[in-house]
């Protein structure tokens, strides 16, 4: 059994997390991933907490790891001419490029896709942005968080009588990078088709106002647009108080069946307004003094829809998610035995194998030594001169 | 977009699962879907099922290269050609303890951790706007698909994929067991400060006309310049004499972060949405303004960017969006 994309190889450029999170989802099914680092400009992922023992050490980011597991690890000084002329070497060899640098930089080096696919019409190059590549916006700098800003999502985020919400998350920095894989994938089909490569230019805002469309579709129509906990199918459909502090169960109603046997159970007349706030108190007075886990269990034994509201250690605990093989354990050298996030499928066929994220240059010889075919001792001279570094 | 253009689906979703189609059909892919929409929302409806062909009668396989199935069609019986890729996206593992209990969105958001989350600290956590559970285990079902007809092109042989929704949500929430199992520390709803490290910083900011986001983050560069903006206008105070590269804004104390923040807050209070956005563009501040939901279908630059498509939901003018992302060839 083999990875699903053994034999397809991409030059990652990428930093952070909107590019990385795409390649790592490639890595993880076989493709060969090089990452492109340097050690002149880190990528901020290695200096994002949690680090191992709490000291800030590159290659000691829990959070690097997670988001480039199963990849090869370079470095090259891209200001150094010298390091470019060896980042080209890379790309020869490479199917896809991967960057997510801020527009003309990629066009200073000359890796831009213009100049890259002269001579190579087949290459295949994603770019991935804060708002794309074109467009009045497409100068704009930021983080997946600007997504959520630029895309609606934070205005509709939140309580629909207070401010726009941020959550402590960028799911722009979640989305765009399935887009990007999405569309590197969808190229290599094309590519196999007709021989030809393309160049995939992802916003972070448009994969963020594609998965709340509804929402805005919702808006469009008249309705009022920022729903708070509420379902427009739905009721109840909330969260509420379960016994102890800050615990919470979440409770949604499909459909009539699901509504009598909630009612039956809380001892709620069925016949009330399920929209109506008499059943939301009523609802979470029942819920209140019982235990999440115990009433989600027998909700649901009846049918009806209901998880206890988990934090960060009921999730790293699950059973549903150990006994999935979803955490897998690798070895590194700094960050010692410790699990890893592996995509959420189980192929028959097709092997899916999280393998460790790369040191901070772990393996310049064997790229570019025994993959690219450069001589070993000039390999030694440009890292001691500072042009692979 | 005609990266799929040779590609058939066939499409037994009916809710979860129905975004997978909706994407592959984005990229080109023939989607011919069966089995009709038990959704009654026409918003989530119109998600479910944009781009695809409504079929009725006998499910035809031959010739197909990709099929969806839901958690109502998992198990349905089909003659499966060796050559398809069946893909089956359900809520827990197909064999786990979990499996067959009843999931909705809101339901798989609160288990994978996110609703823990979102909100605010004195109310009770919150779901995300839209279905992103849904959301996510469709793009992962589309992810799973590709993925198989990359493997079939060097094996000349199909697989079966089975996508949890639950672990797609999990994935989403990339911190907070990741922080819990390095640091012990149990993330909670913090309204709009950013917890990293040690300390927190703000997010969301009033200006003069609206909202922005922006916060203190350990980018030198993106520091500087906003500082240097301040400046400008004679409002840096002591930010101006802070050595960015030298300091870990993640582990500053909150008391210092606050002190800072006030300065920043009186400085955005003096320029609207629009100033700050071109000042951040110009100059790399790492800013956005916040955009309302009207803003969007409207917004220049989707616009600049051939984003929206016209449609009709309920005998009613909409615009909804179009390519997942744009495409330029050599």
């Amino acid at each position: 059994m083999s990875g699903a994309l053994a034999g397809v190889k991409i030059a990652d450029f990428s930093w952070v997390g909107a590019g990385p999170r795409a390649t790592k989802d490639l890595a993880d099914h076989g493709a060969t991933v090089v990452k492109v680092e340097s050690r002149k400009r880190l990528d901020l992922g290695r200096l994002s907490p949690p680090f191992k023992d709490g000291k800030r050490d590159p290659d000691g980011s829990a959070f690097f790891a997670i988001t480039n597991t199963s990849k090869l690890g370079v470095t090259i000084n891209l200001s150094d001419p010298r390091g470019v002329a060896v980042a080209r070497r890379l790309v020869a060899w490479a199917d896809v490029v991967v960057e997510n640098f801020g527009k003309g930089f990629m066009e200073r080096l000359g890796l831009d896709y213009a100049t890259l696919s002269a001579d190579r019409p087949d290459l295949i190059m994603l770019s991935v942005s804060v708002a794309g590549r074109t467009g009045p916006m497409s100068d704009l700098r930021g983080y997946g968080n600007s997504a959520a800003a630029l895309s609606g999502l934070a205005a509709l985020s939140g309580w629909p009588d207070r401010s726009p919400h941020m959550p402590p998350f960028a799911y722009g920095d979640v989305v765009a990078p399935m887009f990007a894989t999405l569309g590197v994938l969808g190229a290599l089909e094309e590519r196999r088709r007709t021989g030809r490569g393309q160049h995939i230019d992802v916003s972070q805002v448009e994969p963020l106002v594609h998965v709340i469309g509804d929402v805005l579709l919702r808006g469009q129509l008249g309705e009022k647009a920022k729903p708070g906990n509420a379902s427009p199918s739905m009721a109840p459909h909330g969260i509420y108080p379960a016994r102890g502090h800050d615990q919470w169960i979440a409770i949604a109603v499909a459909d009539d069946a699901a509504w009598h046997a909630l009612a039956t159970m809380a001892g709620i007349d069925a016949s009330l307004d399920r929209r109506g706030a008499e059943v939301e108190i009523a609802l979470a007075d029942w819920t209140a003094g019982q235990d999440k886990h115990v009433l989600a269990g027998a909700l649901a034994a009846a049918g009806v829809a209901a998880e206890p509201v988990a934090d960060g250690r009921d999730v790293f605990s699950d059973p549903e998610l150990i006994g999935s093989g979803h955490f897998v354990a690798i070895e590194h050298a700094v960050l010692g035995r410790c699990e890893m996030p592996a995509p959420p499928a189980h192929f028959a066929a097709a092997e899916v194998k999280v393998g460790p994220p790369p040191l901070l240059g772990e393996h310049n010889h064997r790229v570019f030594v025994d993959m690219l075919g450069i001589d070993a001792a000039d390999i030694a001279a440009l890292e001691a001169e500072g042009a692979l570094a | 977009m005609t990266m799929l253009d040779t590609i058939r689906v066939v499409d037994l979703t009916l809710d979860l699962g129905s975004y997978a189609g909706v994407l592959l059909a984005s990229m080109g892919a023939e989607v011919v879907h069966h089995g009709g929409c038990p959704l009654s929302d026409p918003a989530e409806r119109e998600m479910a099922l944009r781009g695809k062909i409504e079929r009725s009668g006998a499910i035809a396989l031959d010739g197909a290269d990709i099929l969806l199935r839901g958690p109502e069609t998992a198990e349905l019986d089909l003659p499966v050609p060796a050559t398809l890729i069946d893909v089956t996206i359900i809520p827990f593992e197909r064999d786990g303890a979990l499996a067959g209990r009843p999931a909705t969105d809101l339901t798989l958001i609160a288990r994978s951790g996110l609703a823990a989350i979102v909100g605010d600290p004195d109310r009770a956590p919150l779901n995300l706007p839209g279905r992103q559970a849904w959301a996510l285990a469709g793009i992962q079902g589309a992810i799973a698909a590709l993925v198989g007809l990359n493997a079939r092109a060097a094996t000349g042989k199909g697989d079966r994929i089975t996508v949890s929704a639950y672990r797609s949500a999990v994935l989403a929430n990339y911190r907070e067991p990741l922080t819990w199992g390095w640091t012990g520390r149990v993330g909670t709803r913090t309204g709009n400060l950013l917890v990293r490290g040690k300390s927190g910083v703000q997010q969301v900011w009033n200006c003069a006309d609206g909202f922005v986001t922006w916060a203190l983050v350990d980018n030198p560069p993106m520091m500087r310049a906003t500082v240097a903006q301040m400046a400008a206008d004679r409002l840096a105070g002591n930010l101006a004499a802070i050595d960015w590269d030298a300091i870990l804004v993640a582990d500053m104390p909150r008391d210092t972060l606050e002190t800072w923040e006030a300065q920043v807050a009186r400085w955005f209070a003096t320029k609207t949405r629009a100033e700050l956005t071109a000042a951040s563009n110009r100059h790399g501040m790492g800013l956005s303004a916040i955009s309302d939901a009207a803003d969007i279908v409207t917004d220049p630059h989707l616009a600049a960017r051939d984003f929206w498509r016209d449609a009709e939901v309920d005998g009613r003018p909409v615009r909804v969006p179009g390519p997942l992302f744009r495409t330029e060839a050599s």
